[in-house]
């Protein structure tokens, strides 16, 4: 069973390398480098939201400070990317413990309201510190990251849109391995049980408090990361690209794909940036039929795509008989 | 010897005492009952046991050490550990998952351990197997793989003690194990805690069944209003005037 997955996961990833080499549109490749970082933010939003239970709405906020951050420091400090974007997620985590400490003693809706009011108010900030940030003008001319040599013959730079698609398929794979081996850890327990019953996980000895703060950095973290990567991605960005609908945009992916799995968030942040390009042959219904989707997706399949995966897993096995018993258990 | 001594313990809300300066002593080995009418403060005193609440005057010192004010993780750490009234467990989970979470504060790993690993003193096989044989214990083996939300009720009450005992507590709080229960359900209950003090496993627990009290009990505790109005053999306090009165109202204030 385990190597089931452990070869069908190996074929993915395969497959994704491969894909530029087949698939040359350019169209297609800059979509497919938008999936991959709205991946990172969704997987990240999912340690928080899925996993510990805490509905959370300032991820654009620390997508955003990372954006600005990696950008800022390559423009003004003349920063190689590759030491602004550590600098970048060292932002999120002090944003994260910053934003973590006072809201995260409170519940449910009331620590949503809280994220909510944070959201805005980093928004702000971006929108009107204007010798800082630009304002609502933005900042244009960010930098592409440096190319980085590897021994004397060969350079790897990162100007095409192939190999920015590497550079995020990277990183993409990246926080995934940390993702599922933190979810796998004695703490992922620990953010599970709370996300369960907090008064039950605190009455046999989690730290309650430690253990969302500890998600909730993470969560930031790899949300600035992801920031970085989109701004030396489109090369201008503006407090548009960051405000609270960015934030429901990625907790959509989260619920559509299915929270608290790994595999969830992954296809929900795909077929979120694709579902409005597929649509847009039909102009202006578009957003109404996505929005029906949407509804439909919540209505017949709560527990996400991830479920229905499960779902059509089982009736096959029990249709078959004999199916392997890996393929129904695709999303634990 | 004492395991447990509570001195003065009080908790306001507001102007209101829930408890009003308890005094009582718990010793090892013993299962000591805490009786009362409802509001009497028998639920505030386990909360304020576990650090859910910080008292506002008083001292708990549990196995010669001062834990007034220390939060729930150190103190389920140093081996007190309570069940709610309503059962609580990981209901979506199974069995055996809420089992190894149970392990959580014994699992050992460093500062950054945390995040990579679930354990570095034992694997997660061992744990494995010291869920099992507490599994067997309390009856619940066939159930292992089972959602805790499928499975009955009174198993469900048997693994959130499973999970208490999974923390390897010196001493267990039991906030009325058999309410609801049927009296075959009860027995099966009185005969796990008596199971449990067979461990070396002192208990304190919160019951109105006076059957399960009287039959369990080395020692009863009576609270009313705050106060502790008794304390004593059952026999005494089946006898004592005070106790009568405070659930059957007395002659004087009727």
């Amino acid at each position: 069973m385990r190597s089931i997955k452990g070869i069908s996961v190996f074929i993915i990833i395969v497959a994704l390398f491969a894909l530029p080499i087949v698939v040359k549109d350019s169209y297609f490749l800059y979509l497919a480098i938008l999936a991959g970082i709205f991946v990172i933010l969704a997987q990240s939003l999912n340690v928080i939201v899925g996993y510990t239970g805490q509905m959370s709405f300032c991820h654009s906020a620390f997508f955003g400070v990372g954006a600005y951050t990696s950008a800022l420091l390559t423009m003004n400090l003349k920063f190689s990317f590759w030491v602004a974007l550590p600098c970048a997620m060292i932002a999120g985590l002090i944003l994260g413990l910053l934003i973590g400490y006072p809201s995260l003693r409170l519940r449910g809706p009331y620590f949503a309201i809280v994220t909510v009011g944070c959201a805005e108010v980093v928004r702000s900030i971006l929108y009107n510190w204007v010798n800082l940030t630009g304002g609502p003008m933005g900042l244009p001319n960010i930098p592409p990251p440096d190319p980085i040599a590897l021994g004397n013959f060969i350079t790897l730079s990162f100007d095409t849109r192939q190999s920015y698609y590497y550079l995020v398929l990277v990183f993409a794979l990246f926080t995934q391995l940390i993702i599922v081996k933190v979810i796998n850890s004695k703490a992922g327990r620990a953010f599970v049980a709370i996300r369960e019953d907090e008064g039950f996980a605190r009455s046999i000895g989690i730290d309650i408090m430690g253990y969302k703060i500890l998600a909730f950095s993470i969560s930031a973290i790899f949300a600035a990361m992801a920031g970085s990567l989109y701004a030396h991605y489109i090369l201008f960005i503006s407090p548009v690209s960051f405000t609270i609908m960015e934030s429901i945009n990625v907790i959509l992916m989260v619920i559509v794909g299915g929270m608290g799995t790994i595999v969830g968030p992954i296809f929900g942040a795909i077929l979120l940036t694709a579902l409005p390009e597929l649509m847009r042959v039909l102009s202006d219904y578009r957003m109404v039929l996505y929005g029906l989707v949407l509804m439909m997706v919540m209505i017949f399949l709560p527990g996400g795509l991830v479920a229905a995966l499960k779902l059509s897993g089982s009736f096959l096995s029990r249709a078959f008989g004999r199916l392997p018993k890996g393929v129904s258990s695709v999303g634990s | 010897m004492s395991v447990l001594k509570v001195s003065n313990l009080s908790k306001h809300f507001g102007g209101l005492a829930a408890v009003g300066g308890v005094d009582f002593t718990v010793n090892t080995g013993e299962i000591v009952g805490l009786i009362g009418p409802n509001g009497a403060g028998k639920t505030t005193v386990f909360n304020l046991l576990t650090g859910v609440y910080v008292p506002t005057r008083g001292k708990i010192t549990f196995d010669e050490v001062d834990i007034t004010g220390w939060k729930s993780q150190k103190i389920v750490k140093q081996g007190l550990v309570r069940t709610f009234q309503q059962t609580r467990v990981l209901f979506s989970l199974p069995v055996m998952e809420n089992m190894l979470t149970g392990f959580h504060c014994r699992t050992g790993s460093g500062n950054w351990g945390v995040l990579w690993k679930r354990d570095s003193k034992g694997t997660e096989e061992s744990w494995h197997d010291k869920a099992l044989k507490i599994l067997t214990f309390v009856g619940l083996l066939d159930f292992k793989d089972e959602l805790a939300q499928n499975i009955p009720q009174d198993a469900q009450r048997r693994l959130a003690i499973a999970v208490a005992l999974a923390t390897q507590p010196k001493m267990l709080l039991l906030d009325e194990p058999t309410v609801g229960m049927n009296p075959s359900e009860t027995q099966e209950m009185i005969r796990l805690i008596g199971a449990i003090q067979e461990k070396g496993i002192t208990v304190l627990l919160i019951e109105h069944d006076m059957r399960v009290v009287m039959g369990i009990c080395q020692r009863i505790i009576v609270l009313n209003y705050g106060l502790k109005i008794a304390e004593g053999s059952p026999q005494e306090i089946r006898r004592n005037p005070e106790v009568i009165a405070a659930y059957l109202g007395s002659e004087e204030s009727a």
